[in-house]
C-alpha cells in the first residue's frame, strides 16, 4: 500500500488517539453503567426499606415474624405500584419464604446465593445479579430480640437496565468515533504542516538525483547534487571510454591488421 | 569531514525538530480529544440518567409524603404536626440526592422546611412537587430540591483515571513516534546520506535496501536507479570492450582496449548491474516498539499480581499464606535467572527476530494459563513459564541492540533499550490498575497476553529477519567456578554486592513487586489507585536516574551516591510505620523510587570500575558484570519470599520497618567497609 510520510505519521497518531479515546470512552461507560445500576438498586432499596420499617414496627409490638398480618397484601400492592418489580419475598434465617407477592412461593426455600448474600453482607442492604433480574435485599431486625430475623428480597427486571446500557454503548462508541475522526483530521493536517521541512529535504534530494530540480522548482540538495554530478561524470566517462574503444577499433592499422587476419 | 559535521548537526536538528513538533502535537491532540469526549459523554449521560435520578427522588419523596399523609389521615391538622423539622432533616440525611425538603400548603405556602439550602423554584429542573393525599384529596405538597450535579460529581471522579490514561497514552505515543521517526525516517535518510557521500566519490557498489512506499522509498528508488544506470552503462561498455578485443588479433590493440576499461575502473568503483550490495538501514531502535509492548504487557499485572495470587490461594504444605503468594514472583525471577544464560548462548545461533517471536510464546502461554488457573500451584507453574519468556526477550533485545551498535555507541543504544523498559515501567502499572478495576484480574491478564502477542507481530514487522552484524556479543559472561572464586574474594565487589545491590534489589522484589500492592489493597485502595501509586516509582526512576547519573559522573564519587541512595531508600521504608495511610505508602513509594534511582547508576559505574581491573585478578570484565547482574537478580528473586516470610509474623508496616532496618544497616556497613575507603580514594583522585 502506497502511503506518503505524513499519512504514515498520521496513522501512528490516529492509533494513539484511538487507544486514548477508547480507554476514556470505556471508563466513562463503565461509570455510567455503575451509576445507573446503583441508582436502580438504591431506588428499589428505598421501597424495601419502607417495607422493612413497617414490618419492624409490627415486630416491635411483639408479633411473631411468621404471623404478621397484612404483609402479603402490602407486598402485592407494592409490586402492583412499580411495574419493573417482579416479586418481593420475605424469608427467615433458615431461608424459608414467609411472605411473598406471589403467594404460591410461601414455604419455599430461597436460593443458597440469597441466603449467603444476606449472611455475609456487612451492610443492611445486599444485592445480587441474576440472569434475568437484579436482586436487592434488606435485613429485617426484631428490636425486641436485638438481631436480624430475616430479610426482604426484591427482584426487579434487568431488561430496562440492559437496554439502556446497550443503547448507551452504541452512543458512546459513535461519539468516540466522531471525536476521533475529527481529531484525526486535525492531526493529519498538522502532520502535513509539521513534516514539511522533512519532505522538502527529501524532495530536494530526489530532485537533485533525478536532475529535475529546475523543473520541480526546488533547491537541489548539495550532497545529492554531488552524487548526481558523480553519476553523470561516471556515465560521461563510460561514454568517452566507449568512444575511445570505437576509435581504437577503427584506427587504420588496426583495421588493416584485422582485415589481414581475415 | 569538516563539511559533513555541520551537515550532520543540521540534519539532527531537523529530525529533532520534527520529533518534538509531532510529540507536542500528539500531546495536545490527546488532551483535547479526551477532554471533548469526557465533556460530551457527561452531557449525554446526564440527559439519559436524569429521568432515573428524578424517579428515585420521586420514590424517596413518595415514601416521605406517605408518612406525612398517614399522620394527616389520623386527623392531625397539617399545621400541628410535631417534630416535622427533625423528620425532614432525617429524610434529607438519608437521601444525599436531596438538597431541600419543604411541606407546602395546597396554596404553595411553606409550612415546614429544612435549614440550609434555599428552596428551588417550583417547576424548575432541580425540583419536585409531590402531592400529600388523604383519601384521594390533596392536603399538602412535599417540595423537594434535587442535587443538580450528582452525576457530574460522580463523573468527576474519573479525572484521576483520565489523567493516568493521558500520561500513559502520551508515553506510548511518544515511544511509537520516536521509534517510527528513527526507524522509518531518520535511519534511512542517514544511511542514504552515507551512501550518497560514498557514491559522490565514485563508488557505485551499493544500493539502498528500502521497500517503503513513501517519499523516502521514492528517493531510495531514484538513488538505486541512478546507481543501476551507471553500472548498466559500465557493464555494456565492458561487453563492448570484450567484443572489440575478441576480434582484435593485435595484442597491443587488445591491451589498449583493456587499458581504457581498467583506467575507468580505477577512477570509479562499478559492479555488475543487479549485484550491488543491498544495504538495509538497521538500528537498535528496531527492537524498541516490540520490546516496549512486551514490557507493557508484563507491567500491566504489576499492581494486582500478589492480590490475584491471594485470590487463587490454596494451602501448600506448611508454608504460610503470605509466603505462598510471594512464591510465583520468586519462581518467575528464578526462571529469568536460569533462562538468561541459556537464551544468551542461543542469540549467536538463532536470528534475533525468531528469538523474539519464540520468546514471546511462553509469556503469552504463561499469562493465559495464569488467568485460567484455579489454584496457587497452577499459577506458580504458569507464572514460571511466563518468566522463561521474560528472560528470552530481555536477552534477545539486549543482544539485538549490542549487535546493531558499534562498541563506542553501545551505551547510547542501551539507553534506548532501557528507555523502552522504563516507559513500560511507568505506564504499565497505571493502565493495568485501571483495567483490573473495570475488567477484573483474569481479563487484565488476557489483555496482557494479547499485548504480548501484538509485540510478536510488531517484531515480525520491525526486527530484521537475519540481521547479525558479524559482531557476536557475549552477554552471558560465562563464569566458571574458578572465576566465581576469584570474584568473590574481591572485597570491593563483595561489599558492593552484599551491602548495596542485594538490599536494593530485595526492596524492588519484596516491596515493590509484592508488599506495596497488598498494603494498598489492605488500606482499601481500588486497583486503579494502586496502579497510579506504583507508577510514581517508575516516574521517580525516569526523572531522577539521568540526573543522579550525570551528577555522579561529574563528581566522580559513586560511593557517596550509593550511600545517600541507600539511606533514602531506608527512610522511605520507614514512612508507613510513621503514617499508616495511603499518603504514607505513596510517600514511601516516591522516596524509595528516588533513592533507588540515585544509587542504581553509581552501582553500575562502580562495578564497571571493578570490571576494568578484573584482568589483574584473572577475570574478564564481562564475567564480573555478569556475576554482579546474577547476584542482583537473586536479590530480586528472594525479595518476595523473604518479605512474605516476615509478613507471616508481623503486619505490613512492621515488615517495611524491618526492610528499612536491613537497608540502613547494610548502607552503614557499606559506608564503613567499602564506601569510606572508596570515598577517600575518590577524594584523593
Amino acid at each position: 500500500m502506497r502511503l506518503n510520510l505524513p499519512t504514515r505519521v498520521a496513522v501512528n497518531i490516529f492509533l494513539i488517539l484511538a487507544l486514548a479515546v477508547s480507554l476514556t470512552g470505556l471508563m466513562n461507560h463503565y461509570k455510567y453503567r455503575k451509576f445507573l445500576s446503583d441508582l436502580l438498586r438504591d431506588r428499589h432499596a428505598l421501597v424495601l426499606q419502607d417495607l422493612a420499617h413497617t414490618i419492624e414496627s409490627s415486630l416491635s409490638l411483639g408479633l411473631a415474624v411468621a404471623a404478621l398480618p397484612g404483609v402479603t397484601a402490602t407486598l402485592q400492592n407494592t409490586v402492583a405500584r412499580h411495574p419493573d418489580i417482579l416479586s418481593i419475598e420475605m424469608f427467615d434465617e433458615e431461608g424459608t419464604v414467609l411472605y411473598s407477592s406471589d403467594e404460591s412461593l410461601r414455604g419455599d426455600l430461597v436460593s443458597m446465593e440469597w441466603a449467603g448474600a444476606w449472611n455475609v453482607s456487612d451492610e443492611a442492604v445486599w444485592n445480587r445479579v441474576e440472569r434475568d433480574a437484579h436482586v436487592v435485599g434488606v435485613r429485617v431486625r426484631d428490636n425486641n430480640l436485638g438481631r436480624a430475623v430475616g430479610s426482604l428480597a426484591l427482584r426487579y427486571s434487568r431488561a430496562g437496565f440492559d437496554n439502556d446500557v446497550r443503547a448507551m454503548s452504541l452512543r458512546v462508541a459513535g461519539l468516540c468515533a466522531a471525536v476521533l475522526l475529527g481529531f484525526a483530521v486535525v492531526g493529519t493536517v498538522l502532520t502535513v504542516v509539521f513534516t514539511r521541512t522533512l519532505r522538502q529535504r527529501l524532495q530536494s534530494m530526489r530532485a537533485a538525483i533525478e536532475e529535475t530540480a529546475d523543473a520541480a522548482g526546488v533547491e537541489p540538495d548539495p550532497t545529492s547534487s554531488d552524487f548526481a554530478e558523480a553519476a553523470a561524470a561516471a556515465r560521461r566517462a563510460v561514454a568517452e571510454a566507449a568512444d575511445e574503444i570505437r576509435r581504437i577499433e577503427t584506427e587504420p592499422a588496426a583495421q588493416a591488421r584485422t582485415g589481414g587476419g581475415q | 569531514m569538516s563539511s559533513t559535521l555541520p551537515r550532520e548537526q543540521s540534519e539532527r536538528n531537523v529530525f529533532r525538530g520534527v520529533v518534538l513538533r509531532l510529540a507536542a502535537l500528539t500531546a495536545v491532540l490527546l488532551l483535547l480529544s479526551q477532554g471533548v469526549v469526557s465533556f460530551l459523554l457527561a452531557a449525554t449521560f446526564e440527559t439519559s440518567l436524569l429521568p432515573d435520578i428524578r424517579r428515585k427522588a420521586e420514590v424517596a419523596g413518595d415514601l416521605a409524603a406517605g408518612q406525612i399523609g398517614y399522620g394527616l389521615s389520623l386527623g392531625i391538622p397539617l399545621d400541628s404536626l410535631v417534630d416535622m423539622d427533625t423528620f425532614l432533616e432525617g429524610v434529607l440525611e438519608r437521601n444525599p440526592d436531596f438538597t431541600y425538603l419543604g411541606v407546602l400548603r395546597p396554596d404553595h405556602q411553606v409550612l415546614y422546611a429544612t435549614a440550609g439550602d434555599a428552596a428551588p423554584e417550583i417547576g424548575g429542573a432541580n425540583s419536585l412537587l409531590l402531592p400529600i393525599n388523604v383519601q384521594e384529596e390533596v392536603r399538602a405538597y412535599l417540595h423537594l430540591g434535587v442535587h443538580e450535579g450528582a452525576l457530574r460529581s460522580e463523573l468527576a471522579e474519573l479525572r484521576l483515571d483520565m489523567g493516568t490514561v493521558f500520561l500513559a497514552t502520551l508515553l506510548v505515543g511518544i515511544e511509537l513516534l520516536v521509534a517510527f521517526v528513527v526507524v522509518r525516517v531518520s535511519g534511512p535518510i542517514q544511511l542514504a546520506d552515507r551512501l550518497i557521500i560514498l557514491s559522490a566519490k565514485g563508488d557505485f557498489l551499493r544500493r539502498i535496501g528500502l521497500r517503503n512506499k513513501d517519499e523516502i522509498g521514492a528517493f531510495a528508488g531514484a538513488y538505486n536507479d541512478a546507481v543501476h544506470r551507471v553500472n548498466t552503462e559500465f557493464s555494456m561498455l565492458t561487453e563492448e570492450a570484450e567484443d572489440a578485443r575478441a576480434v582484435q588479433l593485435d595484442r597491443s590493440v587488445q591491451q589498449r582496449i583493456r587499458d581504457v576499461v581498467t583506467t575507468l575502473g580505477q577512477r570509479f568503483r562499478f559492479t555488475a548491474p543487479g549485484s550491488e550490495e543491498t544495504v538495509v538501514p538497521r538500528s537498535p531502535m528496531d527492537v524498541r516498539v516490540p520490546l516496549f509492548l512486551f514490557m507493557l504487557a508484563q507491567e500491566l499485572s504489576r499492581p494486582f499480581l500478589p492480590l490475584f495470587f491471594d485470590q487463587v490461594y490454596t494451602p501448600i504444605g506448611f508454608l504460610s499464606k503470605e509466603l505462598t503468594i510471594g512464591l510465583p514472583i520468586t519462581t518467575f525471577m528464578v526462571m529469568v535467572l536460569i533462562s538468561i544464560p541459556i537464551a544468551g548462548a542461543l542469540t549467536d545461533r538463532i536470528p534475533p527476530r525468531a528469538m523474539f517471536v519464540v520468546g514471546i510464546l511462553p509469556s503469552v502461554i504463561g499469562h493465559v494459563g495464569a488467568a485460567q488457573s484455579s489454584g496457587i500451584i497452577q499459577v506458580l507453574v504458569w507464572w514460571t513459564v511466563a518468566g522463561l519468556g521474560y528472560g528470552i526477550i530481555f536477552i534477545s533485545a539486549q543482544a539485538y541492540v549490542a549487535q546493531h551498535t558499534a562498541p563506542t555507541s553501545r551505551a547510547v543504544g542501551m539507553s534506548g533499550f532501557l528507555g523502552a523498559v522504563f516507559a513500560a515501567f511507568v505506564c504499565g502499572p497505571a493502565i493495568g490498575g485501571i483495567l483490573a478495576d473495570r475488567l477484573g484480574y483474569k481479563q487484565t491478564l488476557y489483555v496482557a497476553a494479547a499485548i504480548a502477542a501484538f509485540a510478536a507481530a510488531a517484531a515480525l514487522l520491525t526486527v530484521d529477519r537475519e540481521s547479525r552484524n558479524g559482531r557476536p556479543v557475549d552477554l552471558r559472561g560465562t563464569r566458571s567456578n574458578r572465576s566465581w572464586r576469584r570474584i568473590l574474594v574481591q572485597r570491593d565487589f563483595l561489599t558492593l554486592t552484599i551491602f548495596s545491590a542485594l538490599p536494593s534489589k530485595l526492596v524492588l522484589g519484596g516491596l515493590f513487586f509484592y508488599l506495596i500492592p497488598l498494603f494498598l489493597s489492605d488500606l482499601g485502595e481500588p486497583q486503579s489507585n494502586v496502579g497510579r501509586i506504583m507508577m510514581v516509582f517508575g516516574i521517580a526512576c525516569v526523572v531522577i536516574t539521568p540526573l543522579a547519573a550525570r551528577r555522579s559522573d561529574r563528581l566522580e564519587r559513586p560511593h557517596v551516591f550509593i550511600i545517600i541512595g541507600g539511606l533514602i531508600v531506608g527512610l522511605g521504608c520507614l514512612l508507613p510505620t510513621l503514617s499508616y495511610s495511603t499518603a504514607g505508602v505513596l510517600g514511601a513509594v516516591a522516596i524509595i523510587g528516588s533513592g533507588y534511582a540515585i544509587l542504581n547508576t553509581p552501582q553500575l559505574a562502580l562495578i564497571q570500575k571493578i570490571a576494568e581491573r578484573g584482568r589483574e585478578f584473572g577475570v574478564g570484565p564481562g564475567v564480573i558484570v555478569g556475576s554482579f547482574r546474577t547476584l542482583e537478580r537473586i536479590g530480586t528473586a528472594a525479595g518476595a519470599v523473604v518479605v512474605g516470610a516476615v509478613v507471616t509474623f508481623v503486619g505490613y508496616s512492621e515488615a517495611m520497618l524491618a526492610v528499612a532496618a536491613l537497608v540502613v544497616v547494610c548502607t552503614i556497613a557499606y559506608s564503613l567497609l567499602g564506601g569510606m575507603r572508596g570515598s577517600e580514594q575518590e577524594a584523593a583522585a
